[in-house]
């Protein structure tokens, strides 16, 4: 389907508009940063925004889910129903290849069906970036700041209007509804020309070529020893990851003591216990194994498996590293640069 | 849709004691499953409401449809609980999971089995799932060592095994306390390398116990001119899911959960945060 325009005077109808049939997700000011909430009202949204607190992922693998409840030692179906679509609006394409990422693992041979179900219930409409974070490096993974495919509907601002791209039939369907005028070639010349100044705009580069191999090659590199000792073991890196997707599973008892459930939880390769096994054994009980294993998460072993990077560039671990470990310089580091 | 972390109910049919943390737990689904099958090197989660689960290898003869067995050693949260559980009583289970032994690859092949303390578990099974058809292997040779004597599991199964045909069986313990009387091999499991007839002519390994153990097979094997990829490996690791979402159990690219626990020497050698 060809591209629409909407007009920026309209977009609070637009939004209005999507409010009455989907859950709507956004970016909100929350302080002086923003992050994703449930939308209420249009005027909440804001299109101009850097990278959000939290990654988006929250709403397809919940920070904390119950599995599935038991009563009388029998295991109980328990779905909740999520009848209703929801929306995120304005989603960033580094997080956009977030979900790509967690898709891979929640959508594998096994499909997790909390996942599966809020993946198949959401429609993502994207917004390219052309404000670019001091802690931005998408471009180098090829995850922004414009996006191909994967998007229901992409937004590209051009000033006084959006340019609307089209990319499945629910979002042709959103366009229909709105009623929004076709967009012209002088649009599709300005965003280009946008995008083109976007990329102009990174200070931050990772180079990619080989990554993966360089870095299986450096297991013993002196960056690891160093990182022992810097690093605390905080997590904050996997909190703020788009596509971190460990979990850990807990069980909890009711007060009755004859039901209870087992729910997960987000974890992190960051902290001592997640690769502790019986009688104290510790696959990686020294810090710098731990944060070689996350490095390595996302600069080689996703790829490996999977065909792209574990990371998408967004910059947030940089951001919220409270002794400063930048993945972008350990890439450097090891490469040998 | 089915929800892959819900398990179902078995029942505890049988319990016997092995050593004195170890114990043997026959289990027979509540609702019969026709789908239920396994592999011998595969594991289950086990599953503990109110303490949670634990993934724990199948030690069973694959051939029997009707149960199934666990040999755990009481050492975590679960297995503890699992302790003082009697029979009658009902435990979740998830599975089978994981990969198996190499069941295709060892048939009109010698088998070099090299198993540590309670590790022999998933090697039992195979063991059984060898004897149902004996006829399809060569040589076994069973190499077996524990710290202490008190330590072995299946000690009354160890006539059987060493009486099937072109079977041997190799015991030995790290060190016998005063007074236990103990007619085997005195040392580590490798110690007995120089005892074993096995050769790497058309022969594939099978190891399974300790890391630090089977790094130190692999170096003896190797030294002993085997090949690398003669030799499988079956890997501990922690797992929570034990269908390759969770994360505890990666092993540089490899899920432990999905890809292994059992592996073909090459494909773990050298990884990070690993003794191999």
């Amino acid at each position: 389907m060809l591209p629409r325009i909407l007009r920026k005077d309209e977009t609070n109808l637009f939004v209005k508009g999507l409010l009455k049939k989907y859950r709507v997700l956004g970016p909100v000011k929350k302080d002086s940063e923003f992050w994703f909430d449930e939308i209420r009202f249009a005027e909440q949204l804001t299109f101009q925004y850097l990278t959000t607190i939290f990654p988006p992922a929250q709403f397809f693998f919940l920070p904390t889910e119950t599995l599935f409840s038991y009563e009388k030692g029998l295991a109980m179906q328990n779905y909740e129903r999520y009848d209703r679509k929801q929306l995120i609006l304005g989603i960033h394409p580094c997080d956009v290849h977030g979900i790509l990422v967690l898709d891979k693992y929640f959508l594998g041979t096994y499909e997790d069906p909390y996942y599966l179900r809020r993946r198949e219930n959401t429609i993502i409409a994207a917004l390219t970036c052309q404000e670019i974070g001091d802690k931005c490096f998408c471009e180098s993974f090829g995850t922004g700041p414009d996006l191909k495919g994967n998007y229901d509907l992409l937004f590209t601002d051009l000033g006084d209007r959006y340019l609307v791209e089209v990319g499945s039939n629910a979002g042709k369907q959103i366009v229909q509804v709105a009623n929004l005028a076709q967009a012209t070639r002088d649009d599709f010349s300005e965003k280009a020309e946008r995008m083109k100044r976007a990329k102009s705009k990174f200070k931050r580069k990772v180079n990619t070529e080989n990554l993966p191999e360089i870095m299986l090659n450096n297991l013993m590199h002196d960056i690891w020893i160093e990182l022992d000792k810097k690093e605390l073991s905080c997590g904050n890196c996997s909190l703020a990851c788009p596509t971190c997707f460990c979990f850990s599973i807990h069980d909890v008892v009711d007060l009755t003591l004859k039901g209870g459930r087992r729910w997960r939880e987000w974890d992190s390769c960051q902290l001592l216990e997640y690769a502790e096994v019986a009688m104290g054994g510790n696959f990686r009980k020294l810090r710098g194994a731990r944060c070689r294993h996350w490095m390595n998460c996302k600069l080689c072993y996703v790829k490996l498996r999977h065909g792209v990077f574990g990371c998408v560039g967004c910059g947030r671990c940089i951001r919220d590293c409270p002794v400063d470990i930048d993945i972008t310089e350990v890439a450097r580091r090891v490469r040998g640069e | 849709m089915l929800n892959p972390y819900k398990p179902e109910n078995a029942i505890i049919t049988g319990i016997k004691r092995q050593t004195y943390d170890v114990k043997t737990y026959t289990l027979s689904f509540e609702k019969k499953r026709k789908d239920f099958s396994f592999r011998p090197g595969q594991f289950i989660m086990l599953s503990l409401f109110g303490i949670g689960e634990a993934p724990i290898s199948l030690c069973s003869n694959p051939s029997d449809k009707e149960t199934l067995a666990i040999t755990v050693r009481n050492v975590g949260n679960v297995t503890k609980t699992l302790e003082g559980l009697s029979e009658g009583d009902v435990v979740g289970v998830r599975g089978s999971y994981g990969t198996s032994w190499p069941l295709e690859e060892v048939r009109n092949k010698n088998i070099l089995i090299v198993a540590g303390g309670v590790g022999i578990a998933s090697l039992r099974a195979l063991i059984m799932y060898v004897a149902n058809s004996r006829h399809d292997y060569r040589d076994v040779e069973i190499l077996y060592g524990a710290r202490k004597p008190d330590d072995l599991v299946f000690t009354d199964e160890f006539g059987h095994w060493a009486s099937m045909k072109n079977t041997r069986l190799l015991l030995t313990v790290d060190a016998v306390p005063k007074g236990s009387p103990w007619p085997h091999n005195v040392g580590v499991v490798t110690t007995l390398f120089e005892k074993m007839q096995a050769t790497p002519d058309n022969t594939v390994v099978l190891t399974c116990g300790p890391e630090i153990m089977m790094r130190f097979v692999v170096k003896g094997l190797i030294h002993r001119s085997f090949m690398e990829d003669q030799i499988f490996v079956s890997l501990e690791r922690r797992m929570e899911c034990g269908i390759g979402v969770c994360g505890h159990c990666q092993l540089g690219t490899k899920f432990v959960c999905k890809e292994g626990p059992v592996f073909r020497f090459p494909e773990v050698k050298g990884l990070p945060d690993s003794m191999l």
